[in-house]
């Protein structure tokens, strides 16, 4: 790294598409470049500690960075094996973050590994703004959904929407795999993207309609889906069916093979029954390997400046030979998160509370699935806590006529974006 | 699961490469050429997955320097063999992988025991100085040794392979590969489909009618009613897409009728032999076989035969359908079908393969019925790759393979061009040729970076002239990057590298996926990557 961080380059970042600082090499260990990345005030935080997880804290320990906290809330199982690599056998069972970060203290002297065996959402705004950058190996839309929420939120805007202290943007690094295929994406809190802005990268979970499941089943996958579905909660109405236990998957695969068998379709495996059920994405190190060190070189040059910061999405697929390819994610001016938060629905005077969040808010809208809803002078509907929903709950039948007036900005907030973002819905009658 | 293999531990890539590839996998036998830490992130990534063995080449002891970049080496190694170390630390990964290592310079190697390299299944040959890569690319040519050159230098990285006659059935292409015939049914399907008099069935049964059916109705009526002609001109198949909707009682209420209008190309396109595949058989039947011949040559030769007899012109038949809105019995007599078909071409194809195996003076037994079977599946995406050969990339005029690829890709620029990775692809070229005749990297010492500088411009000028390609947006400042990064390897990049690398080799021992061809290039100064054929 000293050559890169201590002579000077053609090609700093302050010559890129995203010129977020200028590159300042030195002769001495004082430079600001190799401050940035192995002095005191470089903290950078890895969300997860799976398959990129492992991989992400390796390449960051060994680029120089001194400083590392990980967040995961799993604990080892066996099929992580064949890819996490500072998990042994004798580690199954035990939390990944705390397993990884022992590891990697031990394996690269003077590196600081700080492990959370939690949730992301169990901290708070002012935990996540000591990062210099946040870097994310996960294998979900939500969680990531929810960082960025988070982060977008800690840029500190005027009402323009412009960032006031360019210190509370935090940068948020994304990778992610499928098989062969993977992504490695620059977030730049209000300049850039964001996640929210582009979420329909990620098309929705493959899932089969009840009636083929139930009626007319075809393929092994519907024998599996209504063993699971259907016959478990009948035979176990007060047992929810564990995933991970071995007991309870054979008894949905033998289910599942009755059914097959007296519809004479073939193909049911356990494999194919556990993946099914857990909706298994395949994995291998080798993709984890190519996105996580894209990914951590990243936040190499975005503390650096030792280069030009990823504009901002890549893409890699090594299904037929290798392909790739860089883009330039646009930002989108109504994003809920990163945007004006503000959208006009022009509906009918009649039209319910429960059929307005249906239609224009859930589904394939906006794609949030428990949203709240309220007017500036009362509350109108409320997920939680269970009081309170009861209360507003009568409200879902009424004609939004009933709950506002045209031209009313009613305020619409979710899970799925965390707690500092809100929607304004302005409502038109149509 | 059989011969040893942990189901559970490689549950996620099974998903991808089945047992098959695992057991393809298990059984190879790897030489890794320097374990730096682009050789070492290589091999890790072959080691997790459960590669059979392997063995690592590296002449050097660990130093000071090895520690801050390569992942499987510490501080109590220092001065031992770096081949020994980080065997050790790499076996750690997983019980399951045999491994070795050779103290032995790989130049000295290449020049005395040059057959040494063909007992292997694939040589990944990391961090090799031209000369020695040349020879050792010309040995694994003539021996059809498998070759990944990895490379990575500063900021930038590449993967190139070098593969002659490299052969897969399973290539897994992500397209629809299924092949309804429904234009150019067999007896059977024809049989079937007729039987269906839709006006008698109820409305569910109607709307539950498999849209194959619905389909091969359609064509045969538009064929009775236009002298026996398929639908040919623009406005004919938008017509005949018209009269599939026009079938239905209730479209908007029939998803069958939906399907097949939206699939209604399917109806009139008549299946072929794909001109790769042809390509292929033709080849097959101009060549004898021997007893030396793969199973692959064998059956592909056999394949040839069946399109000539049996398959009337046409492969076997794949016999997967796609699901579609049915009634489960029809579904399921309508997949049983093409099973059939499928399960009686591939009866054929061995027929073919046992009489030829048999001329050989080999037994039907030498290619299971499993592995018969499966080449039929995969007939219509068959794969026989050879890329150049290195030496061919590296000739010093504009005979090079690498003339077109490199002017092809200065022509469609990265947004910004001075990124575009071939730029980068060239500079390291340059850099190699300088080393080539100084003995040293430039910008190994910080006292010459001015001088190197501009001798790197120089080769990189000399290069793209040999080459006859312009210089596009290739700059002085390409030659700086180079001697800034001074032969460095940085973790990150040669993590990079690895992934893609152990990726590529993965596909080539499995024998499954097509490989890359031949050459990508990562440029980690703006995250971009470039593939080429050089």
């Amino acid at each position: 790294m000293d050559r890169l961080l201590l002579r000077s380059s053609p090609f700093g970042a302050e010559t890129g598409a995203l010129p977020i600082g200028e590159f300042e090499p030195g002769e001495e260990a004082s430079a600001r470049a190799w401050d940035a990345l192995m002095g005191e005030d470089c903290k950078i935080l890895v969300i997860g500690a799976g398959g990129l997880g492992c991989e992400l804290l390796k390449d960051l320990a060994l680029s120089g960075c001194r400083d590392i906290t990980v967040i995961d809330v799993d604990t080892i199982d066996l099929s992580n094996l064949n890819r996490q690599f500072l998990f042994r056998m004798k580690d199954v069972g035990r939390p990944k973050a705390v397993v990884a970060a022992e590891f990697i203290e031990k394996r690269v002297p003077g590196c600081k590994v700080a492990a959370h065996h939690a949730k992301i959402q169990d901290f708070d705004g002012e935990f996540y703004s000591q990062f210099s950058v946040v870097v994310s190996g996960l294998d979900n839309v939500e969680a990531r959904r929810w960082m960025n929420s988070m982060l977008c939120s800690l840029a500190e805007i005027d009402d323009d929407g412009n960032v006031i202290d360019p210190d509370t943007i935090i940068p948020f690094v994304d990778g992610g795999t499928e098989g062969f295929k993977g992504h490695a994406r620059v977030i730049l809190p209000r300049h850039t993207s964001c996640f929210e802005c582009s979420l329909d990268l990620f098309p929705p979970q493959r899932v089969f309609p009840m009636c083929t499941i139930a009626d007319t089943p075809r393929l092994p996958e519907h024998c599996i889906s209504y063993a699971h579905l259907l016959q478990w909660p009948q035979a176990f109405p007060d047992k929810k069916l564990d995933k991970d236990d071995p007991e309870h998957m054979k008894w949905i695969h033998e289910r599942a093979q009755e059914r097959a068998e007296q519809h004479q379709i073939p193909d049911v495996t356990y494999m194919l029954t556990v993946g099914v059920v857990k909706n298994v994405i395949p994995a291998v190190a080798s993709t984890n390997a190519v996105v996580s060190a894209a990914c951590a070189l990243e936040v190499v040059k975005l503390v650096t400046y030792a280069g030009h910061v990823l504009n901002t999405y890549l893409m890699y697929n090594g299904v037929t030979g290798v392909y790739g390819s860089t883009m330039a994610l646009e930002r989108r001016a109504d994003c809920v998160v990163c945007g004006a938060p503000r959208r006009t629905f022009r509906v009918p005077a009649a039209t319910t509370l429960r059929a307005f969040i249906a239609d224009h808010l859930g589904g394939a809208a906006l794609k949030i699935r428990k949203p709240s809803v309220t007017h500036p002078s009362r509350v109108l509907f409320m997920q939680a806590p269970p009081a309170l929903r009861a209360q507003t709950e009568p409200n879902l039948d009424l004609p939004l006529s009933e709950l506002c007036a045209d031209g009313d900005e009613l305020t619409v907030t979710d899970p799925a974006w965390g707690q500092g973002t809100a929607l304004g819905a302005v409502i038109k009658f149509s | 699961m059989a011969d040893g293999m942990d189901s559970n531990k490689y549950d996620r890539q099974l998903r991808l490469w089945g047992a098959n590839g695992q057991r393809a996998l298990m059984t190879s036998h790897i030489l890794l050429i320097t374990a730096g830490p682009t050789g070492t992130e290589t091999l890790k990534n072959l080691v997790l997955p459960g590669v059979g063995r392997f063995t690592i080449m590296d002449a050097a002891k660990v130093q000071e320097r090895d520690l801050g970049n390569n992942f499987f080496v510490t501080e109590e190694h220092l001065g031992r063999p770096r081949a020994e170390v980080t065997c050790e630390l790499l076996l750690e990964l997983n019980p399951d992988v045999n491994g070795d290592f050779r103290v032995a310079d790989v130049a000295s190697v290449i020049e005395e025991e040059p057959q040494y390299f063909s007992t292997f299944n694939l040589v990944i040959a990391t961090q090799l100085a031209a000369g020695p890569l040349a020879k050792l690319a010309e040995i694994c040519w003539d021996s059809h040794t498998p070759l990944l050159v990895c490379r990575s230098y500063g900021l930038i990285c590449y993967v190139r392979t070098q593969l002659r006659d490299h052969c897969i059935v399973e290539s897994k292409p992500e397209s629809d590969q299924s092949e309804l015939r429904i234009a150019a049914p067999w007896p059977e399907l024809e049989a079937h489909c007729s039987a269906v008099d839709l006006a008698k069935l109820d409305s569910k049964e109607h709307s539950h009618t498999p849209y194959v059916v619905l389909m091969f109705q359609a064509i045969a009526a538009w064929k009775a009613q236009h002298g026996g002609q398929l639908p040919a001109s623009f406005e004919e198949k938008r017509k005949f897409q018209q009269t599939i909707k026009d079938m239905a009682r209730d479209f908007d209420n029939e998803i069958n009728f939906q399907e097949a209008s939206e699939h209604y190309y399917k109806a009139y396109t008549l299946p072929c032999v794909p001109e790769e595949i042809q390509a292929l058989l033709a080849e097959a039947q101009a060549h004898d076989l021997t007893p030396q011949s793969s199973s692959f040559r064998v059956l592909l030769r056999a394949l040839a035969d069946f399109v000539a007899q049996e398959g009337g012109g046409l492969l076997p038949l794949p016999g997967d359908i796609p699901d579609m809105t049915s009634d489960t019995d029809s579904f399921v007599a309508l997949q049983a079908l093409y099973k059939a078909k499928a399960a009686r071409d591939a009866a054929a194809l061995a027929t073919h393969a046992a009489r030829h195996l048999a001329a050989l003076g080999r037994p039907a037994s030498t290619i299971a019925p499993d592995d018969v079977a499966l080449f039929a599946k995969n007939a219509h995406c068959l794969l026989s790759v050879t890329t150049s050969a290195l030496k061919q990339e590296l000739a010093a005029d504009a005979s090079s393979s690498a003339a077109e690829g490199v002017a092809e890709a200065m022509e469609d620029p990265a947004e910004l061009p001075a990124q575009t990775p071939i730029c980068w692809y060239l500079a390291l070229r340059a850099a190699d040729r300088f080393q080539a005749k100084r003995g040293r990297w430039p910008g190994e010492t910080a006292a010459t970076i001015a001088l190197d500088n501009q001798a790197v411009w120089a080769e990189l000028q000399a290069l793209v002239k040999e080459l006859g390609v312009g210089k596009g947006p290739l700059g002085l400042a390409h030659a700086r990057e180079v001697v800034r990064a001074g032969a460095s390897e940085v973790h990150c990049v040669a993590s990079v590298v690895g992934g893609i690398a152990s990726q590529e080799a993965v596909k080539v021992v499995t024998r499954q996926y097509a490989p890359l061809d031949n050459t990508a290039v990562y440029n980690g100064v703006a995250g971009v990557l470039g593939v080429y054929k050089l």
